[in-house]
């Protein structure tokens, strides 16, 4: 089994030199690492230069202004059986190379999802570590059993290289690539695999600013996502039960969050209460299986960061689902020194 | 990736699920949907979308009109109040001054 990393890089001074090294500290090695510059005009291609001898460096000829086309450049490249996709200010665990050659010695599988973790910074990037704890100890998990990962995420993602060209491909016609890369793969019917203790660490927006443009992000990625494959949605009796479950559950209770205590502020205030409650056991499950005991404080900022996702997530349905807005531009948050 | 903003009906569903195959000792799934079924699961899968977002919309039904017909509900307010009232007159006065200029 011949593994490649294909990992898209623009102005990332900051962080790609942590990227590269965790890529050539693995216990397994890579037999191939691409890092395709995107025409970076710091001292992006400086540092990759350094490295020289160990990683293949490929730049784009211009800018191409999002990731999934500077991913499309470098897939020429590619020449392992297994491609490695994940960014440029992600750090991979010691053991991701090692632990997803594992999961493709299942034959069936075509892809498998590996686990994110937040790199610890302030209260923002906590609350995104109990995000992460969530939706993969208790979605995913629940998910691999079922058979239907929901989202490949971008930051750890795995692929046989020839299923990938044949099936993937990059359409650019959505701001969230990985999510249009998994509904191509269930819409094909291949199987996608999550294996938790494939583990990388990434870089979360730090401050409230960057945090709504990255929720808007997702969120107005989810609604084009789910326009574009909304014919495939019903072929399968679990996705459509997973996505109509997630999409109604989150663009009624959005609508909740403001109506309710608008029409009786007391009831508001219960269910306000309610959630931080039940925030706190899960935020406490959270600090126990993370080891971070800070996170145990993420109910009290989220009492806020609920209004504020709701308000995305409307604010996204309404742009994308119903004035049909497509948003394009791609979102980069300000980086920190990992 | 997040999806959707809140803790509710969908974590429970997961939960249970997690506890399921936990207890009956039942790895991840190792099959693959079926083209020939395709007709089949098409039309099964309509009606879950269906079920689904129906159970959502009237739970969240229900909670509307809890708010809205409890004792502390704002329209309830409104109408114990002595604003109502008071609005309604000088409504009424002003109408009736404009009427007598006029």
């Amino acid at each position: 089994m011949k593994i490649s990393a294909l990992i898209p890089c623009y102005n990332e001074e900051k962080n790609v030199e942590a990227s590269v090294l965790s890529c050539l500290n693995q216990t397994k090695k890579f037999n191939q690492i691409i890092f395709v510059n995107d025409s970076s005009t710091d001292r992006t291609p400086e540092i990759l230069a350094k490295y020289a001898d160990q990683i293949t460096v490929v730049k784009t000829p211009k800018n191409t202004g999002n990731k999934s086309s500077a991913q499309e450049y470098g897939l020429q490249f590619v020449t392992g059986n297994i491609m490695i996709t994940t960014d440029a200010d992600t750090v991979l665990d010691k053991n991701f190379v090692s632990e997803i050659t594992k999961s493709f010695k299942n034959r069936k599988v075509v892809a498998v999802a590996g686990s994110v973790q937040s790199i610890a910074y302030n209260w923002l990037t906590l609350c995104r570590a109990y995000d992460y704890t969530i939706g993969q100890r208790i979605h995913k998990t629940a998910q691999n059993y079922i058979n239907y990962i929901f989202v490949m995420p971008g930051a750890a993602s795995a692929f046989r290289t020839l299923a990938f060209k044949r099936y993937v491909t990059f359409d650019h016609d959505t701001i969230t690539e990985d999510l249009d890369f998994t509904y191509k793969l269930h819409d094909r019917h291949l199987k996608i695999i999550y294996n938790p203790r494939a583990i990388s660490y990434t870089q979360d927006p730090a401050d409230l600013k960057n945090y709504i443009n990255q929720m808007r992000r997702w969120f107005g990625g989810g609604w084009q996502n789910l326009l574009k494959h909304y014919g495939v949605v019903p072929s399968n009796p679990i996705q459509a039960f997973e996505l109509a479950l997630s999409y109604s559950e989150g663009l009624i209770f959005s609508v909740l969050v403001f109506l309710i205590p608008i029409l009786n502020p007391w009831i508001g205030l219960w269910l306000l209460f309610y959630y931080f409650l039940i925030e706190l056991i899960f935020a406490t499950w959270a600090a126990i299986k993370e080891r971070r005991p800070k996170i145990i404080l993420v109910p009290f900022p989220y009492l806020i960061l609920i209004f504020i996702n709701a308000y995305i997530y409307l604010e996204q349905f309404v742009i994308e689902i119903i004035l049909k807005r497509k948003n394009l531009i791609w979102f980069k948050p300000e980086r920190i020194d990992l | 990736m997040i999806i959707v903003p809140f803790i509710g009906l969908s974590i429970l569903i997961h939960i249970l699920i997690i506890i399921f195959y936990s207890t009956f000792h039942m790895g991840p799934s190792n099959k693959r949907q079926q083209n020939r079924y395709l007709m089949f699961n098409k039309f099964f899968g309509s009606i879950i979308i269906i079920f689904v977002f129906s159970f959502v919309l009237i739970s969240a039904t229900s909670l509307i009109r809890l708010s809205v017909t409890d004792k502390h509900s704002t329209w309830g307010f409104i109408e114990n109040s002595k604003i109502l009232p008071v609005l309604a007159n000088d409504l009424y006065s002003a109408t009736i001054r404009v009427d007598r200029a006029s």
